[in-house]
């Protein structure tokens, strides 16, 4: 069998054999100890330094968590790793989601969150709970939260929260960080950054992140973590100056990573080998 | 191996879902329909308890001439959305429909042009000939590069001369902006899939720490 014909006969390879071979690679790294790091990019360190700016202003933070159970794969590490930040910390945080399906997880976060740090609710941090019509809302909180925020998650009414009283309007938020599986990043720009002009933080899937990219470049968008690499390099950050003990789930995943895009990256050689060299030979080639 | 029925509901759920992979079958048809059917019922009943009930019947029903009297604006124009399923007030619909393009578009547009539009504007034909070789190189770039692109998109005129040659290169830039956005969902595809192996070695079957 000549390299042609090997190749032509990978190039029809049946697609389950793909799958089987990326589930082997994903699964490998996490049975051996090895660990890899991720050295941190220009766009996690911008995140770093403006969560760290916004912390040293000592104004509280506003968190718009905007992930479901869907992405909570690549999102969750970096929410987890922002939340061990800001409130090892002591800074007082005030959290929102704008779809449903985050309410639930976040709400479990939180309770972890508070037992871990022993915060207090209501005094260090805040859940607004879910707000419907993002694009009025966001805009609105711009100049009263109270107005669109009758109750938080719990039915306690807004006025009666010590730390909603710091915190009337945007205007009193040190930045607001934008966890999202969306476009709603892009919305903040619109509708708070530019009318308002605060700072912006955004944590966002892989697949969103090339959307946020001009808006970073502009500096429209401060720091930018995008998807799970950048989660585990940010984890790397926190490990490094010792506000984490150890690295979370997003540098686990980053030997899986590695790997499975190794196989990816082959089988797209393979196949356009085959292909380019099929179509020198003629129709006995392989076909795409 | 967990104990917890909730992890071992979801194992089976995810296991069943990854069948598919093998080939299309009765049990991943099932888990959809499971699926959708949860999402929509979990959705409704946000809405219900955090949106319908307490911003607008509850202060309605509390006060109906109060300060949120103004809610009946609302309630208005729910119904009249409403008309577009009885034939014969159908148009009155129109009239929901005008007021709600009005209040977004009025939000939206002012808003779009000045993030969306004037800053990027500002941000792509700002080069910073005072910064390094690399940031020159890159700001220039930047700009002929979305030049080029936009003249792809110029049908009015054949693509000849010196606008064929931009929209040549328009081409090149916009498929380097599709592999890059490819690229990028190859990764979070690839970390979802970790995100639930991670979940069966680990929560479920307990073979890794």
């Amino acid at each position: 069998m000549n390299a042609r014909t090997l190749l032509a006969r990978l190039s029809r390879l049946d697609r389950r054999a793909v799958f089987a071979a990326i589930a082997v690679v994903v699964v490998l790294p996490f049975l051996s100890p090895f660990e890899l790091r991720a050295k941190p990019s220009p766009e996690t360190l911008a995140f770093d330094a403006a969560v760290e700016k916004a912390i040293a202003s000592g104004k509280p933070l506003l968190v718009d968590v905007d992930f479901g159970p869907q992405t909570m794969a690549e999102m969750e590490p970096m929410l987890l790793a922002l939340l061990d930040r800001v409130f090892a910390a002591k800074c007082k945080v005030v959290f929102v989601t704008f779809i449903t399906e985050a309410s639930s997880p976040l709400r479990r976060y939180l309770e972890k969150m508070e037992a871990k740090h022993g915060l207090v609710y209501g005094e260090d941090y805040v859940f607004l709970g879910y707000a419907s019509a993002y694009a009025y809302t966001m805009y609105g909180m711009g100049t009263s939260i109270g107005a669109y925020f009758h109750a938080d998650d719990r039915g306690t009414k807004i006025a009666e929260l010590p730390l909603m009283r710091r915190v009337k309007s945007l205007k009193d938020v040190s930045a607001v960080v934008n966890i999202a599986a969306n476009s709603f990043p892009r919305f903040w720009v619109q509708y708070g950054v530019a009318p308002f002009g605060f700072d912006l933080i955004v944590g966002a899937t892989a697949v969103n992140a090339t959307d946020y990219y001009p808006y970073l470049q502009t500096g429209q968008i401060k720091g930018l973590l995008a998807g799970g690499r950048a989660a585990a390099e940010y984890e790397g950050l926190l490990v490094d100056r010792g506000i984490l003990p150890k690295a979370g789930d997003a540098t686990r995943g980053l030997g899986s990573q590695s790997l499975a895009l190794a196989v990816i990256l082959a089988f797209i050689a393979i196949g356009n080998a085959a292909y380019f060299l099929g179509r020198r030979g003629g129709a006995k080639g392989a076909k795409p | 191996m967990s104990g917890d029925p909730y992890i071992w509901i979801a194992a089976l759920l995810t296991l069943g879902v990854f069948s598919f992979l093998v080939e299309d079958n009765p049990v991943f048809c099932a888990i959809e329909h499971l699926l959708v059917g949860l999402s929509t019922g979990y959705m409704f009943c946000v809405y219900w308890h955090r949106v319908f009930v307490p911003e607008l019947v509850k202060p309605l029903w509390e006060s109906p001439l109060g300060a949120e009297a103004h809610l009946w604006v609302v309630v208005a124009i729910c119904l009249l959305w409403s008309c577009k399923y009885i034939e014969r007030v159908k148009d009155l619909a129109k009239i929901a429909l005008a007021f709600w393009l009005a209040v977004d578009l009025g939000l939206a547009i002012p808003t779009e042009m000045d993030a969306g539009v004037i800053a990027q504007v500002m941000g792509t034909i700002d080069v910073r000939f005072d910064g390094t070789p690399v940031e020159v190189v890159g700001d220039l770039v930047l700009l002929f590069g979305t030049v080029a692109a936009l003249t792809y998109f110029i049908f009015s005129k054949a693509h000849r001369g010196v606008l064929g040659a931009s929209a040549k290169v328009g081409t090149w830039v916009i498929m380097i902006g599709f592999g890059a956005s490819f690229s990028y969902t190859i990764l979070s595809r690839i970390y979802l899939l970790i995100g639930r192996v991670l979940f069966l070695l680990r929560d479920w079957l307990g073979v890794v720490g």
